[in-house]
């Protein structure tokens, strides 16, 4: 048996721990700091910067937007990337391994970069609705973590089970439907939360499409804090990280991975 | 059930290599046919043809007589138990086996009644809420095999389905599948590279060499006259002594070496003659016949008998002999081949 109490390694992994939480725990206090300043330690407690975040319009209707967009990229990559990992890892298509690198290029390149070619494209030239834009500069961003995730549990697949899905008399159609899908759950759920948290705090994408008419969350919350420099901030994304992992955790509840994986 | 006839079929995967070379035999209503032959020589792909899971190059399947080549896997009404079960991993064991029938869009009552006599019938009963990953081998392996009877399939096809079972087991399988084949007098076409275990449960068998069929018989009839040498050695014939040509005297004497050994069997086109290391009998005092020296080289226990290798001036033979008397390398001994025994073989 390995010796699992090993005292260097979970020293380590305290330490570890300690710098993910403290800036965490550091937002969290200061969110309810009474002076005006983010800062330590805080003298007073008080909720008002919570009440603060809705008198700010932009960060009411960004929160709108930013959720409408993380919803719809992150639905969108799942549409069109379950099918094309399905493509790619039943079928055996020539360049499969070349249509592969092309999906994940996405991650190759700058955020900062796709947006502005995004911006420059498709704004500018193609004259495309900025929200269209929005939500293709996102879809972007998501793709390669549903075609990442996908591929791995498609791959662990026996896909035996699917010729006996088509043996006991379904359609290829339906035993996508019935058979693959089922058996792709969890890893489709990771990918759904991989996606939504990734498009919820971009920053780089949604800042050139931040106009006067679309407001998202994250620019918006930048904004705020380029001319006030206040607890409202911390508040927020307390607020934000509360949602976040409510969401995800009804998620699971909704889906239940544990029933399959028990 | 229904007959299965297969004609002239021919695969390959790469448009080079034929993995298949025409292929032709039938099943008949409610006939045990197995294919036997080593690994990679086109058991799987003539299994999955006649599934419709691959497309074949050419060549037809016929069930009744019917053309099915170009009808798609869903809508042929096979059953099919792969060697790795393949159960639905989401579903639990009564989901499996009514998964056929739902797709049949049959009623909920009626599915509920079918799918639990065939869990009586396949002793799967206490199971049906378990899933897939709580099961044993041999119980995944029934559950498949429940999944696949239960739409009634005209055609039941089994890829090595008991090679992932340990020894015992395999055993109890293999009388449990020979018991429903019975009962439900099913079709079956079954593919194993174990020969014990196909001989002991097949009606008839296929043994297939490189993509062809080699022989199609009973196996009582391959067991006492395998067409081929690659039929023999598959089925435990150890010795062949080579003929010389052109030596056939008549059709009952035929030279080895300058021995003449004498046959039961006509041995005119002969190239090789080949009997069972069980059928040679040491020092026999009245061998008239077919009677030669040799010294014993190496002996192996095999429980109820000794395994002897005798050299003698025609080769190397492999003797098995029961175990009251026991014999020691360096031995003098006389070896008799029956006649009846020595079977010639062309090919
Ligand atoms: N999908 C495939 N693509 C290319 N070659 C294959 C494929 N499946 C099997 N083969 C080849 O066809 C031959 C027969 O394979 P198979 O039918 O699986 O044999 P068996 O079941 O008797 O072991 C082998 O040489 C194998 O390498
Ligand atoms: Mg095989």
């Amino acid at each position: 048996m390995l010796d699992r109490r090993n005292k260097t390694l979970t020293t380590i992994s305290i330490l570890i721990l300690a710098l993910i939480m403290l800036p965490l725990v550091l937002v969290v206090i200061t969110s309810f700091n009474n002076e005006s300043s983010i800062s330590l330690p805080i003298k007073g407690f008080t909720f008002s910067w919570y009440a603060n975040i809705f008198q700010e319009p932009d960060f009411i209707t960004g929160f709108e937007t930013s959720l409408v967009v993380a919803l719809i990229a992150s639905g969108l990559a799942l549409l069109i990337g379950i099918p094309a990992v399905y493509a790619l890892t039943r079928y055996h298509l020539q360049h499969a391994s070349w249509f592969q690198s092309f999906f994940l290029s996405p991650t190759l390149i700058p955020e900062i970069v796709i947006g502005f070619a995004l911006y420059q494209a498709v704004v500018i030239n193609l004259r495309t609705p900025v929200f269209i834009s929005l939500i293709i500069g996102h879809f972007l961003l998501c793709l390669p973590y549903v075609i990442r995730l996908i591929t791995a549990s498609m791959l662990l697949m026996d896909s035996h089970i699917e010729e006996a899905g088509w043996i006991c008399g379904c359609s290829p159609q339906k035993g996508f439907f019935l058979i693959v899908l089922p058996n792709i759950k969890t890893s489709i759920i990771a990918a759904f939360m991989m996606c939504f948290i990734n498009s919820f705090n971009n920053i780089p994408i949604s800042l050139f499409m931040n106009g006067p008419s679309i407001t998202m969350l994250p620019p918006a919350i930048l904004n705020y804090l380029q001319n006030n420099y206040d607890p409202t901030v911390s508040a927020i994304s307390v607020l934000l990280m509360v949602f976040t992992a409510l969401m995800m955790f009804l998620v699971e509840k909704a889906i239940g991975i544990k029933k399959i994986t028990e | 059930m229904a007959d299965l006839e297969v004609q002239n079929l021919a695969k390959s995967y790469d448009g080079k290599t034929k993995v298949l070379k025409d292929i032709s035999f039938s099943v008949k209503n409610g006939e045990f046919v197995s294919i036997l032959g080593p690994s990679g020589c086109g058991k799987t792909t003539t299994l999955r043809i006649i599934a419709g899971l691959i497309p074949e190059t050419s060549g037809q399947v016929l069930v009744d007589n019917k053309d099915i080549t170009k009808v798609p896997v869903y809508k042929r009404n096979f059953g099919m138990v792969f060697q790795s079960y393949a159960l639905f991993p989401h579903l639990s064991v009564f989901e499996n086996v009514a998964f056929g029938l739902k797709t049949r869009k049959i009623a909920k009552s009626e599915i509920k009644e079918k799918v639990a006599a065939m869990l009586e019938l396949t002793g799967l009963s206490d199971l049906a809420d378990k899933f897939p990953a709580q099961l044993s081998g041999g119980q995944q392996q029934r559950v498949s095999l429940a999944r696949a009877l239960i739409i009634d399939p005209e055609l039941l096809l089994m890829d090595e389905p008991l090679s992932n079972l340990d020894a015992k087991l395999r055993l109890k399988m293999r009388e449990e599948i020979c018991r429903l084949q019975k009962k439900m007098k099913m079709t079956v076409l079954f593919v194993t590279h174990d020969q014990q275990e196909c001989f002991a449960i097949s009606d008839k068998v296929l043994i297939m060499k490189q993509g062809h069929i080699d022989q199609f018989d009973t196996p009582q009839t391959i067991f006492h006259h395998p067409r081929t040498e690659y039929v023999a050695r598959f089925i435990g014939y150890d010795n062949f002594v080579p003929v010389s040509p052109n030596s056939c005297q008549d059709n009952y004497h035929v030279k080895a070496g300058e021995t003449v050994l004498t046959t039961t069997e006509d041995c005119l086109n002969a190239k090789v003659l080949t009997i069972r290391p069980e059928n040679i009998v040491l020092d026999l005092k009245e061998a008239t016949q077919n009677t030669f020296d040799g010294k014993i080289i190496n002996r192996e226990y095999l429980g109820q008998s000794f395994k002897y290798t005798v050299e003698s001036k025609l080769g190397e033979f492999k003797v098995e002999e029961a175990r009251q008397k026991m014999r020691s390398s360096g031995d003098e001994v006389t070896l008799t081949l029956p006649a009846k025994h020595l079977h010639p073989l062309s090919e």
